[in-house]
């Protein structure tokens, strides 16, 4: 008795401090039958106690090619995150998908004026450009380049042996922007800050790489960009496709960064965009590969625009694996996973973070890994952010 | 020439028993007159641009009985008898051009998903069954830390024998083997 007495009392006295408005969520409400941009009101008065745990593992599980099968997550609101679509009629969440408009003629002159048309939008801007090392941000700053509009570079550097080959092009290509930064990823590890992820609405997978967003916005903000391009989406354009017709692509979910322009970019006064998820981008590149296969390798790419890259990455298609630098920072973080499954538990009681369960996860070799467990873990981990963020200050 | 460097990470040290084909860790920092020595083809795996443009070889020759039954061999002594691998190295059978088309071969032995898992009876193969590997070439094991896993590949002529291999450059070298003394 004194124990549900000591749990009511803690939940009592925990307030839902309202948290800024995430422009890139939406929600739909059953009860009123309409739209919302904003559930704090609602989770203020408690509805987080409603939150539905085991659905959103399930949900995870399921992954996210079938929100028709997703359960809910509220008892009357469901979230509708960038990619997906409510319908009404059918009264499920659907997937947003794009897709690309067959293009009389295509070349590369066509994608040179498409990708000039893009970036005249922010040619009254200052503009940044992420820095990974890879293929689909160099793309653009190479176009940038040839179209002589002059640009700020800014990336996230690896010290670690398997990203030498990232670092090697970070290292040549900056010197294409007016000035570049590199901020260390050791400085900023994954999984670090959790205990200061910023206050969201519902669980979140981004939360990976929360300090390394807000370094990175911090450093364009100093340098006064107001726009940054970045390569997200680039894996998917350049290597899926099906042979005889167009592919569809989920633009919302996979090529743009909605948690990083939501909570770091736009507070900054700064605006993210990719490039890739332009429509009319996406067309262009669609017609140009149309009747090839899947081309994880990027060769086409490499190829088509040979001309317009460095030599190493036309010539080469080496790619460092992030997989390693995620599990370091998980195994670092684990001190502050602990407290905050803990917290969870004090929050929910529920199974998934009992004693029992985060001393077992907490003694597991992440280093053991697979994609699954990892992914459980990680999806373990968003739902206690998401429940601490709640209760405390904004930290932008 | 073996060299077996160690690799500090994390704190601690990481270094390669090759006669038992186990990666060992110290919770330190090895202190050690040891110089870190590496071959002649290291710098390929330090600066991979270096490398001249990977090509799949084309090749018509079909794997005769003995060439298969050395294949089988192989896989079978780095799955259940290791230690013997080190000596079988210097059994060569130089009759392929180079390593590359060596390498096909092998790729024709066994099926696609196995592969992955057959890193270095391959390399082992096309050491020793390329013509040019005791002049040009040398074989590495490498280690992709935190996650200990080990991958074996063969550069030869400046050049990666396995035009498929596109995950070798994860793994940081644990041992070098080649026929050339140190220079």
């Amino acid at each position: 008795m004194d124990t549900i007495r000591t749990y009511f009392r803690m939940v009592m006295e925990k307030k839902v401090i309202k948290g800024n408005c995430q422009p890139s969520l939406r929600f739909f409400n059953h009860r009123e039958k309409c739209f919302q941009d904003s559930i704090w009101e609602e989770l203020e008065m408690g509805m987080w106690q409603q939150y539905n745990i085991d659905g959103f593992m399930v949900n995870e599980t399921i992954g996210n090619d079938h929100p028709e099968l997703w359960e809910s997550v509220f008892p009357y609101i469901i979230p509708i995150i960038p990619g997906y679509q409510w319908n009404v009629n059918k009264s499920q969440l659907e997937l947003n998908l794009y897709h690309p408009r067959k293009l009389d003629f295509v070349s590369i002159n066509t994608f040179l004026k498409t990708s000039e048309m893009f970036f005249d939008k922010y040619r009254n801007k200052k503009i940044g450009v992420h820095l990974s090392g890879g293929l689909d941000s160099t793309l653009i700053i190479c176009l940038l380049k040839h179209f002589n509009i002059p640009f700020v570079l800014g990336g996230l550097e690896v010290k670690r042996f398997e990203m030498r080959t990232e670092r090697y092009i970070q290292q040549k290509i900056r010197e294409y922007g007016e000035t570049s930064f590199l901020i260390g990823l050791e400085e900023t590890p994954y999984f670090s800050g959790l205990e200061c992820v910023p206050k969201h609405q519902v669980p979140d997978e981004h939360i990976r790489g929360n300090e390394a967003d807000r370094a990175l916005a911090d450093a364009f903000q100093r340098e006064g960009v107001e726009v940054v391009f970045s390569g997200q989406g680039g894996d998917s354009l350049l290597m899926e496709n099906e042979k005889d017709c167009f592919a569809q692509y989920n633009i919302g979910f996979e090529f743009q960064l909605p948690w990083s322009q939501d909570h770091f970019y736009g507070p900054r006064g700064i605006e993210l965009v990719s490039f890739y998820a332009d429509e009319r981008v996406v067309d262009q590149i669609s017609n140009l590969r149309l009747g090839q296969n899947e081309d994880p390798a990027k060769l086409w790419a490499r190829h088509f625009f040979r001309d317009f890259l460095p030599k190493e990455l036309s010539d080469f298609c080496y790619v460092g694996d992030y997989f390693g630098l995620t599990l370091d920072g998980l195994e670092r973080a684990k001190p502050t996973i602990k407290l905050l499954l803990e917290e969870a538990y004090d929050l929910t009681h529920h199974k998934y973070f009992s004693s029992r369960q985060v001393e077992r996860t907490l003694k597991a070799n992440v280093y053991t890994f697979e994609i699954k467990e990892y992914l459980e873990f990680c999806s373990r981990i968003s739902i206690a952010v998401w429940l601490h963020s709640l209760f405390r200050d904004n930290c932008i | 020439m073996t060299t077996t460097p160690y690799i500090v990470f994390n704190g601690k040290t990481y270094f390669f028993k090759k006669k038992l084909g186990i990666l060992f860790c110290k919770n330190s920092v090895l202190l050690t007159n040891k110089d870190v020595c590496h071959t002649e083809a290291y710098k390929y795996v330090e600066n991979p641009y270096l490398l001249k443009h990977q090509i799949i070889v084309n090749t018509d020759k079909e794997p005769v009985f003995l060439i298969r039954l050395y294949a089988h061999v192989l896989v079978f002594l780095c799955k259940y008898a290791y230690t013997l691998i080190w000596g079988i190295r210097y059994f060569t059978i130089p009759i392929y051009n180079s390593a590359g088309e060596a390498n096909v071969i092998f790729y024709k032995l066994f099926p696609e998903e196995q592969q992955r898992m057959l890193c270095l009876p391959r390399a082992i193969f096309t050491a020793t069954m390329s013509k040019q590997f005791k002049k040009h070439g040398t074989l590495f094991i490498g280690a992709f830390l935190p996650l200990n896993r080990l991958h074996a590949w063969v550069i030869e002529n400046g050049m990666h024998a396995d035009a498929f291999d596109r995950q070798w450059i994860q793994y940081a070298p644990i041992l070098e083997w080649s026929w050339r003394k140190k220079s």
